[in-house]
Order: structure tokens, then C-alpha cells, then sequence
């Protein structure tokens, strides 16, 4: 027989926002068993990481657990002193990995240090086997030169390496229970797959039960036995991972689920295009980064003889890890970085022969960052107004018209002209950014990770917007990603990059069925999907 | 109080919780009514600029006439005072208290001229170094580096022994030495921002540098500008006073409050209100634009909360 591990019932947290109580989780229950494993799924702001925070009493300072019982192996710790808490629950039977590996570990202290004083905090033995024991651990999450690694200082390693370390500092304890709040959400795709294949065997192998925080169904699905839907602090569903996928209750995970799905739709047929857009031949980029008198100059290929045509109407997507140069390749044909060498043709003459505003009212880009894309002092009426004050010297009539006609085309209202971004949500900004973009009716759209940084359904919106515009101004997109779904979603041709060369290109769906390269297989392999049930 | 019945007089609608209808003025405005440093600067500071200004005009009083029968008169509160001299009178028999309000002129102008000097000469090479960065800003930096290795005080002794003090030579000479801290303010900010994605997207859509630095990058830095230049305007009033304490700043018997400081030294131990006073009024003056300027950085920040 499973024994019930732990058991949370109607948890209530509030926040105290500016004398105002606001309740942000309300009735949160959950029942884990030995050696089971619950995913949390939700988009931000629904509460998933809240309601485990308030578990292990790392709520922000104004949040406060309202009301509620959390049974651990059947004794109520809520009550339980802040001392003994900490002495006896937290790190040492319940322990946590976070989702972002540059800030979680100490700067100034070495991996071992850190391990070493983790283990020792809670086990009274000598150093010596303690810093076996972190060795033992380091081993385990696969590290390798695990002995020069317990000196190396946390800039030292990737960010995936940096991951591994968190989930050794976690496990070093033997805890019963792993908390893991979005553990691969700031690591690359091939990545994520080896990190979260190593958190399961480590569950598997060390007997433990775990809680799989994240925003992504179809990892959770993947991961999980069950799971629990979570909307607005509200659990919306819950049950076994197979009885949620395949029938859904409430129309909000139907939502998230067709948001996997609608993904992978089978793509439209592929339009002959003809007319040549932009022409990129042989371009090579490289930045130096500064030495000393120790360390030599560096010198980065960011892009080395990249060379692709795109055609009128067509979106071609450029698809890459982190540090594959795609992105350096789209402000290079947007002009707004130079290239070393090679050519740049936009309608047959050079990119460089544009004068700004010519080049302005050709090719438009819109940012990943929702955050930073608009400048926070100005109002949304100035951002989408000011490309048209530039460019042209329409009255202030037809200006005024052309903003309303153009945010009415990204989904937004008149009354958003007077707004600042900060009164603005992700998915709103983005509009805004893509408005801006859009006002002076360029040739060519070279979207920038577009929909990474929004909210699972928010992404879909801003797709079906993409997709829209695309159709209705004819417009050729460059849609610059790391996500195949968003790739196969929205584009006719794919160029596979890494290293700042490319591997492979051809039609969207030939690549993403039939990779011939081994490095688009890895990538290929490394999208959880969730295949819809007829 | 009265900004919130100015205000309800105007519009109507501003204190209606519906901020999605308030416009960006209105919004500030609203800042402006629950931001109780920021109200309280403000009438601190219009209160001690009102008496320097106005108050000359209407009451008669001189700060230059002297009296010797009726020297260092202690204060109306002590013993001995008198409602005639209600700050008592100084070593020469002057009406301390007109001293002190004649005084407030040339401590504000000689504040807010140095620390505009300042503010011109620092955002200028910051934002120059911060957004063209490479060779400029290693220019900009090394010039940095002399002005803080120069000794100030020494500066000052030199220019002002070579070109004669007056206030315009103070104003200049105390702008010269403290504009350092807006560059680096303003450097640091510039870099930041210049990387940022709206300062591309300006780039796409054909913005020239100088539209960009105008219109992204100085409203956004500007926050950080208003903070350092009421810090500047309390160091450069203090500044006067330390170096018209040393005799070299305005002369007397041009009150100002450092030279009232430097000559109610002497008396320090028998008539100590001649040092308190100025001292207190130059408190007052200091902190009451210290705090104006945390309000409108505050309320200036389209990222702060709107309560």
C-alpha cells in the first residue's frame, strides 16, 4: 500500500497589496502519494508557484497563508515554529529547484562550497564525507571532472551544467519530496530534454515523489502521473495526466490543449513564390570580445558565410538555439548591424545604399521582450504615431486615422492611445509592437522570438494575429525561433542554424518530418507534443 | 489639500478609480495629490523662496544698515530680546533676521545656477559617452577621471584668486566642480537603455540619433537627472557656504548664509543663535528640495503605481 506523503487542504494565500487584500490562492488542495508525481499546470499569475511557496514558507513578504492544513506524512506542519521548520522540513525533507539557474546559485561561493554547507546544515558529519557525499551527487546529475568542478565558481559553468548543480544541491539531502518550479524553462531546447529525462530517473532511482511546476501541457504531460490545471488561484482540474489530455473538463485546459494542437495542424500547401524579396549572399559576422593582458582577444563567428533568398509573400523561419547567430542574422538584413562581409540585396540594390527612412518603409521588426520593446515614457498614440511623423508628412487627420485603422488591425481599441506600456499586458505590448511595425506598411516582418516570452494562450493570439496580417496585407514575415511548434505554425520554409552557419533548409514540413541533419534531429526530438485524440 | 481642490475645480473626473480613462497629465496629477514628501518639499520650498523673494517688498527692513549701540541683541524667545530685532542683530548691529531673508536669494540662485551649470556639463558628456560609447566614451571617461583627481577646493582658490569673486564666478566655478555625478549617472543609465529593444525599433524605423536621444533616451533618464539635481542643488548651496565660510566666496557685506555662518564663528560660544539659524535655514532649504525632487522622480516615473 502507497502511503499519502503529503496533503494540502484549502489553502487560501492572500497578498496585501496597498491595504487591499487580495487572494491569489484560494482553496488549493492536493493529496501526493509516495513516489507519485504531480504536475502544476498554469500560466503566470495563476497561482502554481505561489501555492508551493506558501508550502515551504518561502512566500514574499507581503503574501500570507490565509487559512488551510498542510499534512506532511500525516502530521500538520502549517503550524509547526518557523525554527523547526526550517531545522527539519525544508531542505531536508522538502527541497526545491528553481527555474532560473543564473540567480539561484551564489556567485561568490564554488559549486562544492555550496553543496558541502547544504549537506552539513542538516547531517552532523565530518567535511570529509560531506564533500564525498556532493561529489557522489555531482556524479549522479551527470557532471563531468566532477572533482575540478567542486571548485569552479557558478559563471564557470552553462546554464544547463548550473541546473544540474541545483538539482544535486536539492537531492544531496535525500528529501522525500522534489519541488520543481518550471526546473528547464530558461534553458535551451535540446537541453530541457536531457535536464528533464535526469530529474525523472533521479526520481525513479532515489524513491522520491515530486511536484512538477510549469506552464508547458505538453512537458507536463511527459513528466507527470497527474495533473492539476490551475487558472486565476483557482484548481480548475485535476486527474490523471491521460483523463485530462484526452477529455477535458473545463474550456480553459481545452484551450491550453489547442493551443498544443492548433500547432499541429497540418500545414497549408505550399504556394509557389517567385518574386525575390531579399537576396542575402555570403554574409559573415564576428564580434571581438575585449582581452587582457592575461587572457588573448576572443573573436566570436556569429555568423559565418550565411547565404538564403526569400521570396514575396512567403514566411521563412529561421530556427536555432541560443548562440546560433539568428538573431544577429535578422539585424543584419534589417540593416541595423553591419556585416564583415558578403551583400545584403532588398529589391536588387544593397541594404547599405537605403537611406534610414527608405529603409524603414521596406523591412519593420518586431522584438521578443514585451518589456523593453516600447519606450515606457511614451504613450501607446506616440509609439504607433511616431514612424508616420518621420516618414511622411501626412496631416494630422490622416495620422490619426491611419493609428486607429492600425491598432483596430492588431485587436486594440481607441482608448489605448493615452496609455502608458506599464498600464499594458505582455500580449497587449506585443500588439503594440507589432502596430508599430506594421503602420508604415513594409515589405518585409522580421519577428524576433515573437510569442517566447507570453503565456501559452496569449501565444496563440498573437500567431493567429501574424497569420491574419499576413494574409490580409501580404506581407513576407522572417519569424525568428527556437520553437518548432511556433515554426510549423506559421512558416513555408525553415533554415536550420547553429553555430553561426546553416545546416539544413528546405520546406517547413520536410524538415520537421524527415531531418537529415543530426543536429535538427536532436532539436526535432527534443518538442514534447501532445497528439490529438480523434 | 489645496493641489486637490485646485483640482477637483478643473476636473471633475480625476478622482474616479477608473484609471483606464485618466490621460498621462491626469495620472500625474493624481502622483502629485498622494505623494505626501513630494507636497510636503513643495510647500516647504515655495514657503522659503516666497520670504526671500517677496517678503523684501512689502516689509521694511535692511540687512546693511548698522546700528553699533545696539550690537549682538540676542533673539525676541531669549532673554533680552526684543518683537524690534526678532533674530537679534549681529556684531555690526544688523537686523539678523533680514540678513537671513536677503540671505535666501543668493543661497537659491547660487544652488539652482551651479547645479544647472552642472546638470548642462554632465548630461551632456554622459549621454555622448553612454550612447556612442567606444573611443568617446574613453575620451569622456578619462576627462571623468582628471576632474575627480583635481583637488576642488584648490580649483576654486586658483580661479577665483586669478578672476576675482562675484556670484556669477561662484555659480560657474561650484557647476564646474560637481557635474561629475550626473555623468556618471547618466552614462550608466544611457548604456542601459541604449541596449534595449525600443532603441532598435527607433533605429528600423528611421529615427535619427538626435531624435533618439531626445525622445527615448533623455525622458528616461530624466528620473534619475531630477534625483541627482536637487542632490546638487543642496551640495552646491552647501558649497557656497563652506567656501564663503573661507572667506572666498561672496563677499561681505553681501549677506549670504555662509558668510553669516563664517562670521557668527567667533561668537560661537556666547551667542550661538548667529550660527543655529542660518544653519536651520539652510536645513530647511536643503531637505525641502531633497524631498521635492524624490516626489518628482516619483511621480515623473510612468512605471511607479498610480495610488
Amino acid at each position: 500500500m502507497e502511503t499519502t506523503l503529503l496533503e494540502i487542504k484549502n489553502l487560501n494565500i492572500s497578498f496585501n497589496v496597498s491595504k487591499n487584500i487580495v487572494n491569489t490562492v484560494d482553496n488549493f488542495s492536493l493529496t501526493l502519494k509516495e513516489k507519485e508525481t504531480i504536475g502544476i499546470v498554469g500560466e503566470s499569475g495563476s497561482g502554481k508557484t505561489i501555492s508551493m511557496l506558501g508550502l515551504t514558507r518561502l512566500l514574499p513578504k507581503q503574501a500570507f497563508v490565509d487559512k488551510g492544513s498542510i499534512l506532511f506524512k500525516g502530521r500538520d506542519i502549517s503550524n509547526i515554529s518557523n525554527k523547526e521548520f526550517y531545522q527539519k522540513i525544508s531542505g531536508k525533507k522538502i527541497s526545491m529547484i528553481f527555474q532560473e539557474p543564473m540567480t539561484a546559485l551564489n556567485p561568490v561561493y564554488t559549486i562544492g562550497r555550496q553543496l558541502i554547507s547544504t549537506y552539513l546544515f542538516h547531517n552532523d558529519v565530518s567535511r570529509n564525507s560531506a564533500y564525498n557525499r556532493a561529489i557522489e551527487f555531482l556524479d549522479k546529475v551527470q557532471l563531468t571532472n566532477v572533482k575540478e568542478r567542486m571548485a569552479q565558481y557558478p559563471h564557470q559553468l552553462s546554464g544547463g551544467q548550473r541546473q544540474r548543480v541545483m538539482i544535486a544541491m536539492a537531492l544531496i539531502n535525500s528529501p522525500e519530496l522534489l519541488i520543481a518550479d518550471e526546473p528547464t524553462t530558461a534553458l535551451d531546447v535540446t537541453v530541457q530534454k536531457e535536464i528533464v529525462g535526469l530529474i525523472q530517473k533521479l526520481i525513479e532511482n532515489l524513491g522520491m515523489a515530486m511536484i512538477f511546476i510549469s506552464h508547458d501541457l505538453g512537458l507536463v504531460s511527459k513528466t507527470c502521473e497527474d495533473i492539476i490545471v490551475m487558472e486565476k488561484g483557482l484548481i480548475l482540474e485535476s486527474g490523471k495526466a491521460k483523463d485530462v489530455l484526452t477529455r477535458p473538463k473545463e474550456n480553459y485546459t481545452k484551450n491550453l490543449l489547442k493551443c498544443l494542437w492548433s500547432l499541429d495542424v497540418d500545414h497549408k500547401k505550399i504556394n509557389e513564390y517567385r518574386t525575390l524579396l531579399l537576396d542575402v549572399k555570403d554574409i559573415s559576422k564576428s564580434y571581438q570580445l575585449p582581452g587582457s593582458i592575461l587572457k588573448p582577444k576572443k573573436v566570436i563567428n556569429a555568423v559565418r558565410n550565411v547565404s538564403f533568398e526569400i521570396f514575396k509573400g512567403e514566411t521563412l523561419a529561421i530556427v536555432g538555439e541560443s548562440g546560433s547567430g539568428k538573431s544577429t542574422v535578422a539585424k543584419i538584413i534589417n540593416g541595423l548591424t553591419k556585416m564583415d562581409s558578403g551583400d545584403v540585396l532588398l529589391e536588387g540594390k544593397k541594404i547599405d545604399s537605403y537611406s534610414p527612412l527608405e529603409r524603414a518603409l521596406r523591412i519593420q521588426p518586431v522584438f521578443q521582450d514585451p518589456y523593453s520593446t516600447l519606450n515606457p515614457n511614451h504613450t501607446i498614440g506616440f509609439i504607433v504615431r511616431r514612424p508616420l511623423l518621420l516618414n511622411t508628412s501626412l496631416s494630422y487627420d490622416e495620422i490619426e486615422t491611419k493609428v486607429a485603422k492600425t491598432l483596430d488591425l492588431v485587436g486594440l481599441s481607441k482608448n489605448f492611445i493615452n496609455r502608458f506600456p506599464s498600464q499594458l499586458s505582455g500580449g497587449q505590448r506585443q500588439r503594440v509592437a507589432i502596430a508599430r511595425a506594421i503602420i508604415l506598411e513594409p515589405k518585409i516582418l522580421i519577428c524576433d522570438e515573437p510569442t517566447s516570452s507570453l503565456d501559452v494562450t496569449i501565444q496563440s493570439q498573437i500567431l493567429d494575429l501574424l497569420n491574419e496580417l499576413k494574409a490580409r496585407l501580404k506581407i513576407t514575415i522572417v519569424l525568428i525561433s527556437h520553437n518548432i511548434s511556433v515554426v510549423k505554425f506559421l512558416s513555408d520554409r525553415v533554415l536550420v542554424m547553429n553555430n553561426g552557419e546553416i545546416l539544413e533548409s528546405g520546406n517547413t514540413l520536410n524538415i520537421i518530418n524527415k531531418p537529415k541533419n543530426n543536429y535538427t534531429k536532436k532539436l526535432m526530438s527534443a518538442i514534447f507534443t501532445v497528439k490529438k485524440k480523434v | 489639500m489645496i493641489l486637490k481642490y485646485i483640482f477637483r475645480h478643473t476636473n471633475p473626473d480625476f478622482l474616479n478609480r477608473d484609471f483606464e480613462k485618466l490621460t498621462p497629465k491626469d495620472i500625474m496629477f493624481r502622483k502629485a495629490i498622494y505623494h505626501s514628501g513630494f507636497k510636503f518639499g513643495l510647500l516647504l520650498l515655495s514657503t522659503i523662496t516666497f520670504i526671500g523673494v517677496f517678503v523684501p517688498f512689502f516689509v521694511d527692513m535692511s540687512p546693511y544698515d548698522q546700528d553699533i549701540s545696539k550690537r549682538l541683541l540676542p533673539p525676541v524667545w531669549s532673554e533680552g530680546g526684543s518683537w524690534q530685532y526678532i533674530f537679534g542683530t549681529d556684531g555690526n548691529g544688523r537686523d539678523y533676521l533680514a540678513r537671513i531673508i536677503y540671505g535666501t536669494r543668493v543661497s537659491l540662485t547660487i544652488g539652482i545656477g551651479a547645479a544647472t551649470v552642472g546638470m548642462l556639463i554632465g548630461v551632456t558628456l554622459g549621454v555622448i559617452a553612454g550612447y556612442f560609447g567606444g573611443i568617446v566614451d574613453q575620451v569622456v571617461s578619462y576627462i571623468l577621471t582628471c576632474q575627480l583627481a583635481l583637488p576642488g577646493i584648490l580649483f576654486l582658490l586658483t580661479i577665483i584668486s586669478i578672476v576675482g569673486s562675484s556670484l556669477t564666478v561662484v555659480i560657474l566655478v561650484i557647476g564646474v566642480l560637481h557635474w561629475t555625478l550626473f555623468l556618471v549617472v547618466t552614462r550608466a543609465a544611457t548604456q542601459r537603455i541604449r541596449n534595449l529593444d525600443y532603441i532598435t525599433a527607433a533605429n528600423a524605423i528611421g529615427a535619427r540619433k538626435t531624435n533618439i536621444i531626445f525622445t527615448d533616451i533623455l525622458p528616461n533618464v530624466l528620473n534619475q537627472i531630477i534625483v541627482i539635481f536637487t542632490l546638487e542643488v543642496g551640495v552646491a548651496i552647501l558649497a557656497e557656504a563652506t567656501i564663503s565660510f573661507l572667506g572666498l566666496g561672496i563677499q561681505p557685506p553681501t549677506p549670504s548664509w555662509g558668510v553669516l555662518i563664517a562670521e557668527g564663528k567667533e561668537a560661537i560660544f556666547f551667542q550661538p543663535w548667529l550660527i543655529i539659524l542660518p544653519g536651520i535655514a539652510l536645513f530647511l532649504l536643503v531637505i525641502s528640495i531633497n524631498m521635492l525632487g524624490d516626489g518628482l522622480r516619483d511621480i515623473t516615473d510612468p512605471n511607479t503605481n498610480i495610488e
